[in-house]
């Protein structure tokens, strides 16, 4: 009786694949599909490798940030009152469920954004992840004119957005979420002039699925139609949506703000 | 009779007795062999007596004896964690050093190695083992990794030119 080789089982057993390619960076991920019709296989059907990917949303799914009607800004001190601020998100039931904050601290941008956006420029970058600290600090001390959202990261621009790659419709990263767990709004702002406001281009982005990159890239592509001058910083935040908190104390039901964004429904 | 002499011996220490997949007998401290959670839950399901040789008939004696070899070494080391199926990127790839000089055998008994701790259910050990693949992967183009591992390139000229364009902007340059 004579076996198949051990490489042979070795792929043929999926669990022992699949962890072998959970200990490689995304690039790798990415490139070692094009090795055989079975890698490729395990690395599509993997819902692990899938959300390493950015391509299936993390375990709780898709999220928006909510401010419920007793959070508001003081316009003079520019201190944040009341709060909490919450996090909402869909699960894969189609659910809502509503969690404190420090549930979304292990929330990153796609770590294939510098590729991606700046060509090979990565050094040029600068990119934070968002923490739970980060979103505390950024609610308690807003940036002048965005007290409503939650800064997720900066990008400068190295080079003209005419990359080669921005026209490609079929490149695999288009499908890949923004952030993990993927934000269902992104607002992003480029300006010419990081001083003038003048300059400055504030756009945002809806997917109740969770925004992508391709939906990023497009929108920075039309942008550059109508301001053809050559952005140098983008800036990407996610916004803060205002809401009624529904609970038993909520007696009047007052709207602080109507909702800027569209209700996150699920189906 | 026999029980009384068999209790005075630290349970652990007990000799008990593996049938490889080529009917080689080897005789193994339980407390090493039970670093694999199928052997120990053979071994309960069995009951305490454990004197019949247990059948491994996935591995074979050369392969058996590796394994235990490491099982030996880690002895002592705590039981697993609870499987943590969190998303949690492992991004550490480092092996510590003894299991980097044990995992210096030839690639089919790597493979091997990693399909019995697989078998046998010994997380540390097939966490190793991946590890030393997953390192041996990392920066080499599909091309280099088909001729490390000896794997047939058996998409169509079309499947395999649609997967480069999809996916050359991971390429380093």
């Amino acid at each position: 009786m004579s076996l198949p080789s051990a490489v042979y089982r070795l792929c043929a057993t999926f669990e022992v694949l699949e962890q072998i390619l959970l200990y490689l960076s995304m690039e790798d991920v990415v490139r070692v599909q094009a090795v055989c019709v079975r890698w490729k296989f395990v690395i599509e059907s993997s819902p692990r490798i899938q959300r390493l990917l950015f391509i299936s949303p993390k375990v709780g799914g898709p999220f928006r940030l909510v401010a419920y009607h007793n959070y508001q800004l003081d316009g003079a001190t520019g201190v944040i009152q009341g709060g909490p601020i919450h996090y909402e998100f869909l699960s894969p039931k189609g659910r809502i469920t509503q969690a404190p904050l420090s549930r979304l601290a292990d929330c990153f941008p796609n770590p294939q954004l510098n590729r991606i956006l700046s060509g090979f420029h990565r050094d040029q970058v600068l990119s934070a992840a968002i923490t739970e600290k980060a979103i505390h600090e950024a609610a308690t001390k807003p940036p002048q004119n965005r007290p409503s959202s939650v800064m997720l990261t900066r990008y400068a621009f190295p080079r003209r957005l005419h990359n080669e790659w921005f026209a490609q419709q079929n490149h695999s990263w288009r499908s890949m979420y923004l952030t993990q767990p993927p934000c269902t709004a992104i607002e992003l702002c480029t300006s010419v002039d990081v001083r003038s406001e003048n300059s400055l281009h504030v756009h945002t982005i809806w997917n109740k699925n969770g925004v992508t990159i391709g939906q990023l890239i497009g929108a920075l592509r039309g942008r550059e139609r109508h301001f053809p001058e050559y952005p140098c910083v983008l800036d990407l935040f996610i916004p803060v949506e205002k809401a009624v908190k529904e609970s038993d104390h909520d007696t009047n039901g007052q709207v602080y703000e109507s909702c800027r964004f569209p209700t996150l429904r699920p189906g | 009779m026999a029980a009384a002499s068999t209790s005075a011996v630290d349970p652990a220490k007990k000799m008990i007795m593996l049938t490889t997949s080529d009917n080689i007998d080897i005789k193994v401290e339980r407390e090493v062999a039970e670093r694999s959670i199928l052997i120990k839950n053979l071994l309960e399901d069995l009951g305490s007596e454990g004197d019949e040789p247990i059948p491994i008939p996935n591995v074979n004696e050369a392969v058996m004896k590796k394994v235990l070899e490491w099982c030996e070494q880690h002895r002592k080391d705590p039981p697993a964690t609870q499987d943590d199926d969190s998303d949690s990127r492992k991004k550490s790839t480092d092996i510590d050093e003894w299991d980097q000089k044990f995992m210096q055998v030839d690639q089919e008994m790597l493979f091997e190695i990693i399909l019995a701790a697989n078998y046998l259910d010994i997380k540390a050990l097939l966490d190793v083992g991946c590890k030393t693949v997953a390192n041996m992967i990392k920066g080499k183009s599909p091309d280099e990794i088909r001729k490390t591992f000896n794997i047939q390139n058996d998409f169509t000229p079309e499947e395999e030119d649609q997967i480069r364009r999809e996916n050359e902007w991971a390429e380093d340059r």
